[in-house]
């Protein structure tokens, strides 16, 4: 990784600079766009005002890993539509996102920030298989949400939701 | 935001799964010689980096609902399937109940019936649905699951079932796109809204008894099952008010009762005077599931002509676009079944139009909007059902109709 050309530097909300390959930066695709702005601006640091160096070297190990494969096609919904379908996450990427409920959502905002499609589904995915076969309340508790409904908004809710039901 | 995580070493830090300061990389030596290198507290010099952000101010946790609407909408969506879980979501919070309204009330089914078919093959009653009919139009949350609303689907139903001790508010669904009416077929009149058990079905004035449900439905996309292909009389189905056509761009028809057909037979057609056939699509499915097996020898010398029934409406309506879904794949079928179907059509239109003195040109001019799909390119092309008609219905008829083509070879 001589070629200075093929490397890029970040900046994080902590002012840590990260010096990347450019092949694992341009995963997300802002990162990508505002490359491509600034064009080959030695020396430029890319500044991340909404991520912090923890997320952000968590967030580079995934790209590094999945540096060669395709970019997902920038605006086509139907593959965004498949590829959401399949609720697998690769086995790499399971044990990677094994982190504490904090650093998950600090990830996902990030994804959701950066542009990252392929992580911003795997973290989403996360997410949906917590709440698989949890009650309202484990729910709440699984990730600290306060019950903002009155008694009487629940009850309406519950006869409302008869009508939904198969 | 760096100052809140107090417990960096909590994961086993030689796992690819930790995390780290920036200080205490742990990504493998080589990777991080070639992935980042760190400048720790170098406050840069670049003139990009305008957007310092303190980093003293601590943020609280980052929390489940910080994330982005399409975010969690991106979860939830993952259940777009699974009432059972959207349920239990919409209790969870007001920002779940919101998300997952969404996908609960996407599509409103409306049906009194079991599946289940009584002695006599009627379909029966299911008593236990009986409320749904009296939809609390004043519900307290209306205004928030309502508008999710984007399919309506209504079962022929007795007239009864709809009425709400004498009232007579209408359904709001101001955004409901399209409207799926399941008749039940008889010989010669349609009735979607009966007059319940001795009432009978004698026929009455459709306005008299129109559903209350679709007195304000305006949809975009109307669906009928259920058409009796000898017979198309959408304007006097008991029960629909003519009022539900106003906005109709596209209509969608599935054909079943081939009973009784004879080769080169006509339909009857007559399309709702509210109904504006400029501009209108139109695709006719042959639903491939009926008859039942009993009624084979029935339908069995006009396998390839039962799509002639539709060349009135070809000749009457010539600007409006026509799709003919499954034109012959039905049962019996023989290999080359799709293209005899489709010539066939072709030669008996031109033979007509031709009596009616249209020009050559005309001919193909109007033959130029009708489109032939067998069942299975319908289905695979994601056709324009998607959203509308539900996936597992399409797929059911692609699989009948694929199970009749591999016939040909036994």
């Amino acid at each position: 990784m001589s070629d200075k050309k093929q490397q890029v530097i970040l900046q994080t909300s902590d002012d840590e600079q990260f010096t990347v390959e450019k092949i694992v930066a341009e995963r997300s695709a802002m990162i990508k766009s505002m490359m491509e702005d600034l064009g080959e601006q030695e020396g430029q640091a890319i500044p991340l005002p909404n991520v912090s160096s923890s997320v952000l070297t968590k967030i580079l190990e995934y790209c590094d890993h999945h540096k060669n494969e395709p970019l997902p096609a920038a605006d086509s919904s139907d593959a965004d539509d498949s590829r959401r379908k399949t609720s697998e996450i690769g086995e790499w990427d399971a044990r990677w996102i094994q982190v504490d409920q904090e650093m998950l959502f600090e990830i996902i905002l990030a994804a959701n920030y950066l542009d990252i499609k392929p992580l911003l589904d795997v973290g989403c995915k996360t997410v949906a298989n917590m709440i698989k076969g949890k009650t309202p309340e484990e729910i709440r508790k699984l990730f600290n949400i306060t019950n903002d409904f009155t008694p009487e908004e629940e009850e309406q809710i519950r006869k409302e939701n008869e009508w939904a039901e198969e | 935001m760096g100052t809140k995580r107090n417990n960096p070493k909590k994961q086993p830090s030689s796992s690819s799964s930790s995390f780290c300061s920036p200080s205490t990389s742990t990504l493998t030596s080589s990777k991080k010689d070639k992935l980042t290198s760190h400048t720790p507290k170098s406050k840069s010099k670049s003139k990009l980096n305008e957007v310092d952000t303190p980093s003293e101010i601590t943020q609280p946790p980052a929390n489940i609902l910080h994330l982005a609407n399409e975010t969690l909408d991106q979860i939830i969506s993952h259940y777009s399937s699974d009432t059972k879980t959207l349920l239990t979501l919409s209790l969870v919070c007001k920002t779940f109940h919101r998300i997952s309204s969404a996908f609960l009330w996407r599509h409103l089914k409306l049906s009194p019936w079991f599946k289940d078919l009584d002695e006599n093959g009627d379909p029966e009653e299911d008593s236990s649905k009986k409320s749904q009919g009296r939809l609390n139009t004043s519900m307290k949350n209306g205004h928030i699951v309502l508008p999710n609303v984007k399919v309506l689907t209504l079962d022929y139903h007795p007239s009864s079932w709809c009425h709400n001790k004498g009232s007579t508010a209408s359904l709001r669904l101001p955004n409901l796109e399209t409207l799926y009416i399941k008749l039940q077929d008889f010989q010669h009149a349609y009735d979607f809204h009966h007059q319940g058990h001795g009432g009978g079905t004698q026929r009455r004035n459709p306005a008299d008894h129109s559903c209350r449900l679709l007195r304000d439905i305006y949809p975009k996309t109307i669906i009928i099952h259920q058409v009796n292909i000898k017979y198309v009389d959408l304007e006097n189905i008991q029960g629909i008010p003519l009022s539900v056509w106003k906005n109709c761009e596209e209509l969608i028809l599935i054909a079943s009762s081939y009973q009784w057909l004879k080769p080169n037979g006509q339909s009857f057609f007559n399309f709702p005077a509210t109904l504006n056939m400029t501009g209108l699509k139109i695709t006719w499915i042959f639903d491939p599931s009926e008859p039942n097996p009993s009624m084979g020898y029935n339908t069995k010398p006009s396998e390839e002509y039962k799509v002639s029934y539709l060349l009135n409406l070809v000749l009457n309506h010539p600007d409006t676009p026509l799709t003919i879904i499954n034109p012959s794949c039905h049962k019996l079928n023989r290999s080359g079944f799709h293209e005899k179907a489709m010539t066939h059509f072709s030669d008996c239109f031109a033979y007509k139009a031709g009596t009616y003195a249209w020009t050559e040109e005309d001919i193909d001019e109007r033959l130029g909007k009708v489109k032939f799909h067998t069942m299975h390119q319908w289905v695979g092309e994601q056709g324009n059902w998607l959203g509308k008609i539900e996936e597992e219905e399409v797929k059911r008829w692609r699989d009948i109709a694929n199970s009749y083509m591999l016939w040909r070879w036994i």
